[in-house]
C-alpha cells in the first residue's frame, strides 16, 4: 500500500470506529432503558391489581431497574446523539442537570425496593415513574 | 409622460393598490354588539377549562422568573417554533403586565377572534382557532378563574420573529383561510359522555393543534383530523390519535383515561415527550368523568 492509500484506509477505519462507538452507546443504553420500562410494566400491573402483590418481586424488579438505569446513564457518551437515538442535544449542554435527574430516579428506584405492603406500592411507583417523565420531558425527542 | 415615467407611475399605483388590499384583507375583526352575554361566573368550571386547555403549559413563567415557584401562568417561558420564539401573555390579573385591566369583551375577542385589546392580531401559536369553538359560558368562567389567581408582575418579552410588525399584520391573511369555516361543533346523535369528550378535546383541549397535520398554508387539514404528522416544533413526529384501539395502544376507555391521568407515573411512556408531559399533568387535574369522556371520544376515532 502506498502512503495515500494508507491514509485513506486509516480515515475509513476511524470513521467506522466512530459510527460503531455512537451506535454501540445507543444500543447499550436503549436496551438498558427497555429493561427499566419492562420493569415498569410488571410493577404497574401489580399496582393496578391486575397481578397479585408480591414484595419480593417488587424488590427484585426495582433492583434490576436501578442497575439497568445506571448502565444506561453511563452510555450517554459525548457525540452519541442523532441517528435512531431520541436523546436531545441538551443532555450534553446541561449535563449536570441531566445527571442530577438520573440520580434522583435511581434514588426513587431504591425507595421502591423497600416497599413492603400493597398500599405503599402505588405512591412509590408513581414517584419513580414521575421521575422518568421529568427527564423524558426535558431530554427525549418525540418519536 | 415618458415611457419610463409611465412605467414608474404604474408600478407605484400597483404598489399602493397592493398595500391597500393587504391592509383591507388583514384588518383585525371586532366582536359584534351583544356577543358577550350577562353571565354569573362559575369558578370551578373555569378551573376545569383552565386545566382542559393546559393554559399553563405554554403560559408558564420563565424558569426562576416571577410566579414560577407557584406554577402561575405569568408568561416568560419561550415557545419555540420553526419561524421564531414566542413569549406568551401573562395570564395573571396584574393590571400592568397581565389581564388585570381586561374586560370580558377583551377576553372573548382574544379567544374567539385572535385579536388583542389593542386591536392587533395574535399569532396562531395561541390556538384561538380551537378556542373559538368554546361556549361563551365556558370562556367567561375561564376568564373569571384567571382573574381569581394571584397577580404576578411579569413584563412581557417581545416575540423573536423576523419582520415582526409585518408578520403580525399578515396573520390576517392566514385567518382568511383558517377561520373561514364555522367554528367546530360536536356532531349530533352521540352519547352525552362522547359529546363532552369531543368538546373538551377539540375546543378547550386543542388536541388538533399538534395531532392534526397542517396544509401548505399552515391551516389544519381536517381531512386528516387527529391523524398525526410532523412535530410543530420542528423535530420528530406527533403520533396519530386515530385507530388507537386497533393498534392495541390502549386496552379500553378506562385504560386510556388512566394513561391521561397518570402518564409515565404508571409506565405510559409515550405520553412524556414532545411537550405531552405538561399536557398530561394538566389533564390529570380534570374530574375523572371528563377524562373518561375524552378517552371515549379518542378511542372512537378510527
Amino acid at each position: 500500500m502506498n502512503l495515500s492509500k494508507r491514509i485513506v484506509a486509516a480515515f475509513a477505519a476511524l470513521a467506522v470506529a466512530g459510527v460503531a462507538y455512537a451506535s454501540d452507546a445507543y444500543t447499550a443504553r436503549h436496551e438498558a432503558m427497555e429493561k427499566v420500562g419492562g420493569g415498569m410494566g410488571t410493577l404497574s400491573a401489580m399496582a393496578k391489581k391486575e397481578t397479585p402483590f408480591d414484595a419480593a418481586v417488587v424488590q427484585a424488579t426495582a433492583k434490576m431497574q436501578e442497575a439497568e438505569l445506571k448502565k444506561a446513564a453511563a452510555q450517554f457518551l459525548p457525540d452519541t446523539a442523532g441517528g435512531k437515538s431520541r436523546a436531545k442535544a441538551e443532555i450534553w449542554t446541561n449535563r449536570a442537570d441531566f445527571d442530577a435527574l438520573m440520580q434522583k430516579t435511581a434514588e426513587a428506584l431504591v425507595a421502591l425496593q423497600g416497599v413492603k405492603d400493597e398500599a405503599a406500592l402505588m405512591p412509590a411507583l408513581r414517584a419513580a415513574g414521575g421521575s422518568c417523565r421529568t427527564c423524558h420531558d426535558k431530554y427525549r425527542l418525540p418519536e | 409622460m415618458s415611457r419610463g415615467r409611465r412605467f414608474l407611475a404604474a408600478l407605484a399605483t400597483l404598489g399602493v393598490a397592493g398595500a391597500a388590499a393587504f391592509l383591507l384583507l388583514t384588518r383585525p375583526a371586532s366582536l359584534a354588539e351583544g356577543a358577550v352575554p350577562n353571565h354569573v361566573a362559575d369558578l370551578r368550571n373555569g378551573e376545569v377549562m383552565y386545566h382542559a386547555g393546559s393554559c399553563v403549559a405554554c403560559h408558564r413563567a420563565a424558569e426562576g422568573g416571577p410566579g414560577a415557584d407557584r406554577g402561575l401562568p405569568a408568561g416568560g417561558f419561550a415557545f419555540p417554533t420553526p419561524v421564531g420564539r414566542f413569549y406568551p401573555q401573562n395570564l395573571t390579573p396584574d393590571p400592568e403586565t397581565g389581564l388585570g385591566r381586561w374586560s370580558e369583551r377583551d377576553f372573548v375577542a382574544a379567544m374567539t377572534l385572535g385579536v388583542s385589546p389593542a386591536g392587533r392580531h395574535y399569532f396562531p401559536a395561541f390556538p384561538y382557532a380551537a378556542y373559538r369553538s368554546m361556549t361563551k359560558a365556558d370562556l367567561l368562567d375561564l376568564f373569571a378563574y384567571l382573574k381569581s389567581l394571584p397577580a404576578v408582575k411579569a413584563p412581557a418579552r417581545p416575540h423573536e420573529l423576523p419582520l415582526l410588525p409585518l408578520a403580525q399584520r399578515g396573520v390576517g391573511l392566514w385567518k382568511q383561510l383558517a377561520l373561514r369555516a364555522e367554528p367546530w361543533a360536536p356532531p349530533p346523535g352521540r352519547s352525552a359522555s362522547w359529546t363532552r369528550g369531543a368538546y373538551l378535546a377539540n375546543a378547550p383541549g386543542h388536541c388538533g393543534e399538534c395531532h392534526t397535520p397542517k396544509d401548505w398554508a399552515m391551516v389544519a387539514d381536517e381531512s386528516r383530523h387527529m391523524a398525526g404528522g410532523p412535530h410543530p416544533a420542528g423535530e420528530g413526529k406527533v403520533p396519530s390519535l386515530r385507530g388507537l384501539l386497533a393498534a392495541k395502544k390502549y386496552k379500553d376507555v378506562a385504560d386510556l383515561a388512566l394513561a391521561l391521568s397518570a402518564g409515565e407515573e404508571l409506565g405510559y411512556e409515550n405520553l412524556s415527550s414532545g411537550g405531552m408531559a405538561a399536557i398530561q399533568q394538566n389533564l390529570a387535574r380534570l374530574p375523572d368523568s371528563d377524562l373518561q369522556a375524552i378517552a371515549e371520544y379518542l378511542l372512537s376515532l378510527e
